[in-house]
């Protein structure tokens, strides 16, 4: 069964009196365990599907099945717990909390989601480890360079253990190098199983993902060629 | 749950922190209100306090009638003095004991004043005639000795017992107690001594706490009705037979109609105001409503700064949202419900009126002390108005934190991460 399952899905944003229409009729459908790239120019509504994706935003009409689930008709607070639980993200900006340490901004989803102080401290141990900044686990984030904050960002989204993983251009900020190493990294997060969609502009980084999706205008243009062999 | 707390207070306390001089100049709002709070109640507690323990030490039950000096009808026409007749006669006690329902006892007493003298010792004090049941109307203990007996007065006995300030002049180190003090040519033995200066205390405060108070029939007979008094140049010669007539009334309920009742009586029988009745329990009502006037407009004047310090916090905080929108947004995105978004905002502003309030109680309670200590005022701290304070304080805090609080929960997450 597919992890997440979008059908006939609509968004529509209204501005003054008219009503424009974002998203028109997208139908996708992702496994487990894929790694996805969405492309597209500005204005094609990427942005949107990720929102949605991400359960930040509700569609207009249409499903989205989350694990069998069907979100899209969610209230907020049940949105947050899926997000809490379910959902793993990475900004393009990083958007790291500046006043807490490394070990602290990879907490910040586990405090919500109840866990102890204990589990807390040993999994962001772990996830620091993991990301290569065992050796800045205190330090804040606003002394780290760009490279090492993305780092922080992607063991932070993997601290609740998502079921899937939310990439905003995770590279876009970044110089060829630390882009080269964040991906390597989101590599070895796909080698673990996980379900990862990511925005990007790059040709070059959509090239590593399992298939790419192209928007445009709203619409699907393109479902992307399976490059492994994982036709059903 | 107790993980959860300490985490949002320590996100509180970072964030606060962060802000330093922002967090201590709202504080200070705060600190301010709940230490004027206390200060003003300490204050008009310690004031209405001295006025009502002036009244109540004489004695909610009593009536005081005091012997006036007439207002002067016709200028006097010799220069040599004309003996001035008037005030409470020997009559009107006996009129009041015998004929007003509810009357317990009636304390006649007369006040001369006089040079009071032990060996070399020598005192200007007063010479006060009293019947053997004085103490239980006044309220006084017997420090040392007893007070003198019927048997005594109806003896004309010349036996005295003494206020404690006039033992301490006269008998600095030894008991007064069967020693003698000489009053113009007579010598009273001493039997006991009185607590306090009794209830000849002028209300207007001009009265000496040097007393020695003596059998009435021996005033009487000692010194006879007629008081001189020596003046510049001449002298004034004065009959007055009581100065005071303390009435002392069964239950409290019946004191201001048996007041009334006296007034009466004392009118029919004097042609002249030459006495004044003193009801001290209804002295005691009039402050108790002046001290309540007086406690709700300190109160509120307090209760508005604590509101101008709640205004400042809420004013910070809506900054502080403003400026962590993205924060907000962040958090949001990574699970946090707009319940926790509530809280984490809310923990802040309790910190901030939490802190604020027990600076200000710490203040509020070294101002009072202060202001006793300079001015020489009393200032009373009552428990319940530290309560009261710190209570309000923390109120303010969550009452203005609200809607800052709710106005971070509230915000669109998609918005708020687009925020610069």
């Amino acid at each position: 069964m597919a992890i997440v399952e979008i059908s006939d899905l609509f968004k529509e944003y209204q501005l003054g009196d008219h009503a424009v229409q974002v998203l028109k009729g997208l139908n996708i459908a992702f496994e487990e365990g894929e790694y996805i790239a969405i492309m597209g120019p500005s204005g094609s509504g990427k942005s949107t599907l990720l929102n949605i994706l991400g359960c930040l935003d509700k569609p207009t009409s249409g499903h989205y099945l989350l694990g069998g689930t069907d979100v899209s008709t969610m209230s907020d607070t049940e949105l947050s717990e899926i997000r809490c639980n379910q959902i793993g993200f990475v900004f393009q900006s990083f958007n790291l909390l500046p006043e807490l340490s490394v070990l602290e901004n990879i907490q910040v989803p586990l405090f919500y989601q109840g866990a102890t102080q204990r589990e807390s401290y040993d999994r962001s141990s772990h996830l620091a480890e993991m990301v290569g900044l065992g050796h800045r686990k205190q330090h804040r984030s606003t002394e780290l360079s760009g490279g090492e904050r993305q780092r922080v960002a992607i063991a932070r989204s993997m601290a609740n253990d998502p079921v899937i993983i939310l990439a905003d251009e995770p590279t876009g900020n970044l110089d060829s190098k630390s882009g080269t190493e964040i991906l390597a990294i989101l590599d070895d997060l796909r080698e673990m199983g996980k379900t990862l969609i990511m925005v990007t502009h790059n040709d070059e980084v959509a090239a590593r993902t399992d298939r790419t999706i192209r928007l445009l205008d709203g619409k699907m243009v393109s479902n992307g060629a399976r490059k492994l062999g994982k036709q059903s | 749950m107790i993980y959860r707390v300490n985490r949002f207070l320590y996100l509180g306390f970072l964030n606060l922190w962060r802000h330093r001089l922002r967090s201590t100049l709202t504080v200070l709002g705060i600190v301010f209100g709940v230490c004027s709070v206390i200060a003003m109640l300490a204050i008009g507690e310690g004031a209405s306090y001295e006025a009502l323990e002036a009244i109540e030490k004489l004695g909610s039950q009593n009536i005081i009638i005091r012997s006036v000096t007439p207002p002067k009808g016709e200028s006097v026409s010799s220069e040599e003095a004309r003996m001035l007749e008037y005030g409470l006669t020997y009559k009107d006690a006996k009129q009041i004991r015998t004929t007003v329902p509810d009357v317990e006892v009636v304390v006649p007493s007369r006040t001369i004043r006089s040079n009071l003298t032990h060996r070399r010792k020598r005192v200007d004090g007063n010479v006060i005639g009293v019947v053997p049941w004085y103490p239980l109307v006044s309220n006084q203990q017997i420090l040392e000795g007893r007070f003198f007996t019927e048997r005594e007065t109806d003896d004309h006995r010349n036996v005295c017992v003494l206020s404690s300030s006039l033992a301490k002049r006269l008998f600095p180190t030894k008991s007064p107690v069967g020693k003698v003090v000489k009053v113009k040519t007579d010598y009273y033995t001493v039997v006991g001594v009185l607590e306090g200066a009794g209830l000849n205390t002028n209300l207007s405060g001009e009265a000496s706490d040097l007393n020695l108070f003596i059998p009435l029939t021996a005033a009487r007979s000692r010194f006879g009705d007629v008081i001189f008094t020596p003046r510049s140049g001449t002298f004034s010669i004065e009959k007055v037979e009581l100065h005071q007539l303390i009435v002392k009334v069964k239950t409290i309920e019946a004191v201001i109609p048996t007041a009334d009742i006296i007034t009466t009586i004392l009118g029919k029988a004097h042609k002249q105001q030459d006495y004044e009745v003193i009801v001290p329990w209804e002295r005691l009502l009039t402050a108790q409503r002046t001290e309540r006037i007086f406690n709700i407009v300190l109160g509120s004047i307090a209760a508005i700064s604590l509101l101008v310090g709640g205004i400042g916090i809420m004013n910070i905080m809506l900054a502080s949202v403003t400026e962590r929108t993205r924060e907000i947004g962040v958090r949001r995105a990574l699970g946090a419900k707009k319940r926790d978004i509530v809280y984490q905002f809310l923990t802040e502003t309790v910190i901030l009126s939490g802190s604020g309030g027990v600076l200000g109680l710490l203040l509020g309670v070294t101002i009072p002390f202060l202001i006793t200590y300079f001015a020489e005022m009393t200032t009373i701290i009552r428990m319940w108005t530290l309560a009261l304070a710190f209570g309000i304080s923390l109120i303010t805090g969550i009452v203005f934190g609200m809607y800052p609080a709710f106005r971070a929960a509230t915000m669109d997450p998609i918005e708020a991460l687009r925020h610069e």
